[in-house]
């Protein structure tokens, strides 16, 4: 169930505040309509997708240590 | 297309436990070799085994793999194999002479641990004085090299809140970072981990600099103990999570030969030797990673039993779940529950 965006905000800046995070970090951490829209068009095509041509299936070929190389993978851009 | 595949597609060898640090945060409570690390004929072995099931990226590490005296000749052989090669490193062996030899290897990536935005805050970790300037060096020579360079931060509460000084010097250098909870295995002390909202904050900074700098500025990501299926936060990871991997795509080689899903995990998930069962047959045991591959929903435990996503999630990475919660399948360090709690 999602909380009003008033209620959660302020947990979030305080939270923030141990990392010296200012009010607008905390804005541009927070999803967007065009992140969950996003997600869920792209974890569809990932899932079809990933299987077909990632080298390393959905789960991509990273595991331990990250390459940028991976960042570069299919459709990484829209994540 | 969606079937089942059980393919060790990542494979993460401890080629060694050699080591030439000894941080306080230590998984795998790397110092000295085991008592009997495979020969460089056996590493061959299983090398020809991980290409027949169908390996695509072998991960070095240790220890500090650089220590391993044959490390170059059976990279080599990795490569000849035609498989993807990433080393993790904790930089100090990383000099010109090994920075040539990288080149010739092309690897897939060679990350560098970076614990701490201050020399202080580096070597108190990793407990060698220095070590922050050679780390620093380590990566300039990678880098002037043209070798695809990553660093790995694992935060716990004496480096957290460096971060930001972490992200400022690697800014605009094409360097990937991945930043990691440390859990309570190995030499780790409890003490020192993190508190939920300290997790949360770090996952907040995360998002936040996604957003803030673009992929080629900082490419930066939240390893996998960093999830899940936050209400109010984009996925931080790298790609959407379905799940712990080990024993499905993952597979772990410790330097003596055993085998796990993962080797982040506690000895109680050995699989079996490739001294006493060749590799092949233990990936292909239908009794093996069973905590995985036949993982059914009625496992989950604590707060994860009530998740809508406990189907795909199977509560986050389970070495967080059982050094955390002590079982599998529960795992307290998740941005969802945590945003329930707050």
């Amino acid at each position: 169930m999602f909380r009003k965006k008033e209620d959660i905000n302020p947990k979030m800046q305080e939270i923030g505040r141990l990392l010296q995070l200012e009010n607008t970090d905390i804005c541009l951490a927070r999803r967007t309509a065009k992140h969950i829209v996003s997600m869920v068009l792209i974890g569809g095509i990932f899932m079809i997708l990933g299987n077909l041509l990632m080298p390393g299936g959905p789960a991509g070929l990273y595991y331990t240590a990250v390459s940028i190389k991976d960042f570069q993978l299919l459709l990484s851009g829209f994540l | 297309m969606f079937k089942k595949r059980w393919t060790p597609i990542s494979v993460v060898w401890e080629s060694t436990l050699e080591c030439n640090m000894n941080c306080i945060h230590c998984g795998a409570s790397a110092g000295y070799k085991r008592r009997d690390e495979l020969s460089t004929v056996e590493a061959k072995k299983v090398i020809d085994d991980l290409k027949k099931l169908g390996t695509k990226l072998v991960t070095l590490m240790g220890g500090e793999p650089f220590l391993r005296s044959d490390w170059f000749t059976l990279s080599q052989y990795i490569r000849n194999q035609n498989m993807n090669l990433t080393f993790m490193s904790n930089g100090l062996l990383i000099d010109k002479e090994v920075v040539s030899k990288l080149c010739t290897l092309q690897p897939y990536a060679v990350a560098v641990s970076i614990d701490g935005g201050t020399p202080e805050t580096h070597d108190k970790i990793r407990q060698v004085p220095g070590s922050f300037n050679q780390c620093l060096q380590a990566i300039q020579l990678l880098r002037n090299a043209g070798i695809q360079t990553s660093v790995v931060t694992t935060v716990h509460k004496q480096n957290f809140k460096e971060l930001p000084l972490i992200r400022d010097f690697l800014l605009d250098r094409e360097i990937a970072w991945q930043i990691q909870m440390c859990t309570p295995v190995g030499r780790f002390p409890r003490k020192l981990m993190l508190s939920k909202k300290e997790f949360y904050a770090i996952a907040l900074f995360i998002a936040s600099t996604r957003k803030k700098y673009s992929r080629k500025q900082l490419p930066i990501m939240g390893a996998h103990n960093f999830g899940y299926h936050s209400q109010y936060m984009p996925n931080i990871m790298l790609f959407p999570w379905i799940g712990c991997q080990a024993g499905i795509s993952t597979l772990g080689i410790q330097s003596d030969g055993e085998i796990q899903g993962c080797l982040s995990l506690p000895d109680t998930y050995v699989e079996g030797n490739v001294r006493e069962r060749n590799i092949i047959d233990i990936w292909n045991d239908p009794n093996s990673f069973s905590y995985n591959r036949n993982f059914n929903v009625k496992d989950m435990k604590g707060d994860c039993v009530n998740c809508k996503y406990k189907n795909s999630c199977k509560g986050g990475c389970l070495t967080a779940a059982v050094s955390i919660s002590g079982e599998e399948h529960n795992n307290p360090y998740c941005l969802r529950l945590i945003e329930n709690e707050i």
